[in-house]
C-alpha cells in the first residue's frame, strides 16, 4: 500500500515537473520570438536609407505595443476561441482567466508565445512599406492586422491548438504549417504586397528607362546583426511550436539552422554566379531569412538532409523573386520582405508535401500537395484581399503617403515637417504657363 | 500611347490632398486631369514635380518643360492620342 502511494506521489511529481518544463520552455521560446522584434528593427534600420532610420525604428515599437493590446482584447479570441464553423473563434476575448474547460493548460504562456507571432506578422508589413508610409495609416494597418487579418487566417490553421476539439477548416483538411511559413510569414507578406501596390515606389527609385536605381543601405553590419538576432529568435519560433519540451526540440532547431545556412550560401553563390553579384549582401542576408521561413512549415518532419535542400532552394527562390519584384513588377519593397516571407513562405509550405517523409504526412504526397496549395491560395486571397481593401480605404480617407519633403529628409512621427519654401513664382507667371499648357 | 519618360525630366507628380495625404502620380496621369483642376492645383501650390533622382524640380521650370512638351505634341498632331 505504501509502495503504491509512493509510486503515485512520484508519478504526480514527474507530471508536475514535465508541465513546469513545458511551460518554462514555451516561455523561453516566447522570449526568443519577442527578441526577433529587435532583430527586425536592426535589419530594417540597416537596410533603409540613413535619413529614415528613426521612423523605421519607432514603427517597430508601434508593432509590438499595438499588437499586444489588440491581440489580447480581440485577436486571441478570434484565433483560438470556440470555433464558429471553423472560420473564426467566438470567445476568449479580453480573457480574465485562463481556466476555460478543455483549454490549453499553458494558458498565459500560450498567449505570450502566440502574441510574439502576431508581432512578427505586423512588423513584416512595416518593413516593406518603410520610407514613405504615413504614421496614421501605418498605425491603422497594424490594428487591423492584429484585430482581424492575422487571427482569422490563424484560426483556419491553428484554431484547434487552444481547444483541441475546435474545428479549423484548413487544419481539418490536413493542411500542415507547423510554425507559420504561411500563417505568420505569408500573411505579413501578402498584406505588404497589397499596400505596396497602392503606395507606389519611393521617389527616385526608377530611372528614365524604368531601371532600378540603387539606394545605399544605411548599414550592412547593422543588418547582419539583425539577421543573427532573428536567426537566434527562430530557435524559439520553431522550437517552441512543440508547446512542450522534448527531444524533438533539438531536431527542430538543428533543421532550422541547417535550412538558414544552406539558404544563405545558395543565395550568395546564385547572386555571384548568375546575377552579376547585384545586391549580393542583401541577397545573402535575405536568403538566410528565406531559408528560415521555408523550413518553418515543417522543421519537425524534415531530416537534416531535406532541411539543407529546402534551404538551398529557398535561397535561389529568394534571389529570383527579389529581382522579379523590383525590376519587372516595379514593386519597391524597402527591406526585401516579400521575397523572404511571401515567396519562400509559399515554397516552404509546399515543400512539406514534397520533402517530408511520406509516413509523416496527413495524406498521400499528391493530395497533401493539393491541400498545401489550397492553404497557400487561401492565405493570398484573404490577407492580400483584406489588405488591399484596408489600404484602399486608408488611401481614400487619411491617405497613405507622406509628403515628398518628408520622404527625402525623414518621416517625422510627432509632427508634420514644415515644407521648404518653393521658388515661389508669381501667380501671374503660373497662370500664363497654365494657359499655354491648356 | 503614353507620354515617354524621355520627353521631360519629370518622373512623378506629387499632389497634396491634405496635410497627411500625398498622392504620387505620373506626368501622364497629371496631364489627363482637366485643365481647371490642373490650374487649381498649381495655383494652390498643391503640386510638386519630381525628377528621376527623387528631387524637387523648380515649379516654373517644370511647367515650362510641360508646356514645351505639349507644344511639340500639338505640332506633331499626337497630343490627343498621347493623352488618351
Amino acid at each position: 500500500m505504501q509502495q503504491l502511494e509512493n509510486e503515485a506521489t512520484t508519478h504526480s511529481l514527474i507530471s508536475s515537473l514535465d508541465f513546469s518544463l513545458d511551460a518554462l520552455w514555451v516561455l523561453i521560446a516566447a522570449a526568443l520570438v519577442f527578441l526577433m522584434q529587435a532583430g527586425f528593427k536592426s535589419l530594417e534600420v540597416g537596410m533603409v536609407r540613413r535619413h529614415q532610420v528613426a521612423a523605421v525604428a519607432m514603427k517597430n515599437m508601434v508593432d509590438w505595443t499595438v499588437g499586444s493590446i489588440i491581440f489580447f482584447v480581440v485577436g486571441f479570441g478570434l484565433m483560438f476561441g470556440h470555433s464558429l464553423g471553423g472560420f473564426m473563434g467566438s470567445d476568449l476575448f479580453l480573457p480574465s482567466s485562463w481556466g476555460a474547460e478543455g483549454g490549453h493548460p499553458l494558458g498565459p504562456v500560450f498567449f505570450m508565445f502566440q502574441l510574439a507571432f502576431v508581432g512578427t506578422a505586423i512588423t513584416i508589413v512595416s518593413g516593406s512599406m518603410s520610407e514613405r508610409t504615413g504614421f496614421i495609416p501605418y498605425l491603422t494597418a497594424s490594428v487591423i492586422i492584429a484585430l482581424v487579418i492575422y487571427p482569422v487566417f490563424g484560426h483556419w490553421v491553428w484554431g484547434n491548438l487552444f481547444f483541441e476539439d475546435n474545428s479549423a477548416w484548413l487544419a481539418d483538411l490536413g493542411f500542415i504549417d507547423f510554425s507559420g511559413s504561411t500563417v505568420v510569414h505569408s500573411v505579413g507578406a501578402w498584406v505588404s504586397l497589397a499596400g505596396l501596390k497602392l503606395l507606389g515606389p519611393r521617389l527616385g527609385r526608377y530611372d528614365h528607362a524604368g531601371n532600378l536605381r540603387e539606394f545605399e543601405p544605411n548599414s550592412i553590419p547593422m543588418a547582419v546583426m539583425g539577421v543573427f538576432i532573428l536567426w537566434f529568435g527562430w530557435w524559439g519560433f520553431n522550437g517552441g511550436s512543440t508547446l512542450a519540451f522534448g527531444i524533438d526540440v533539438g531536431v527542430i532547431i538543428l533543421n532550422t539552422n541547417l535550412a538558414g545556412a544552406a539558404a544563405a550560401l545558395a543565395a550568395y553563390l546564385h547572386s555571384f554566379i548568375f546575377q552579376n553579384k547585384a545586391n549580393i549582401y542583401e541577397k545573402m542576408l535575405g536568403g538566410a531569412l528565406g531559408g528560415l521561413v521555408a523550413i518553418t512549415a515543417s522543421p519537425h518532419m524534415q531530416t537534416p538532409l531535406t532541411s539543407l535542400l529546402i534551404g538551398a532552394i529557398a535561397g535561389v527562390i529568394h534571389n529570383l523573386s527579389f529581382d522579379m519584384l523590383a525590376k519587372k513588377w516595379k514593386i519597391d519593397d524597402a527591406v526585401g520582405a516579400i521575397p523572404i516571407h511571401g515567396f519562400c513562405g509559399v515554397f516552404g509550405t509546399l515543400a512539406v508535401a514534397l520533402f517530408a517523409p511520406a509516413e509523416t504526412l496527413t495524406h498521400d504526397r499528391l493530395t497533401q500537395l493539393g491541400v498545401q496549395l489550397v492553404g497557400v491560395v487561401a492565405c493570398f486571397v484573404w490577407a492580400g484581399g483584406i489588405g488591399y481593401v484596408m489600404f484602399y480605404l486608408l488611401k481614400r480617407t487619411v491617405g497613405l503617403r507622406v509628403s515628398p519633403d518628408e520622404e527625402r529628409k525623414g518621416i517625422m512621427l510627432y509632427h508634420v515637417r514644415e515644407e521648404e519654401g518653393d521658388d515661389d513664382p508669381s501667380d501671374e507667371d503660373l497662370l500664363e504657363l497654365m494657359k499655354e499648357m491648356n | 500611347m503614353k507620354i515617354s519618360n524621355n520627353e521631360t525630366n519629370i518622373a512623378q507628380v506629387a499632389i497634396k490632398n491634405s496635410e497627411t495625404d500625398y498622392q504620387i502620380i505620373t506626368l501622364h496621369e497629371f496631364l489627363k486631369k482637366g485643365s481647371a483642376e490642373r490650374t487649381s492645383l498649381v495655383l494652390g501650390k498643391k503640386v510638386e514635380f519630381i525628377d528621376f533622382g527623387g528631387n524637387k524640380i523648380n515649379l516654373l521650370e517644370a511647367l515650362k518643360s510641360i508646356t514645351d512638351l505639349i507644344k511639340k505634341l500639338r505640332a506633331e498632331g499626337t497630343l490627343v492620342e498621347s493623352l488618351s
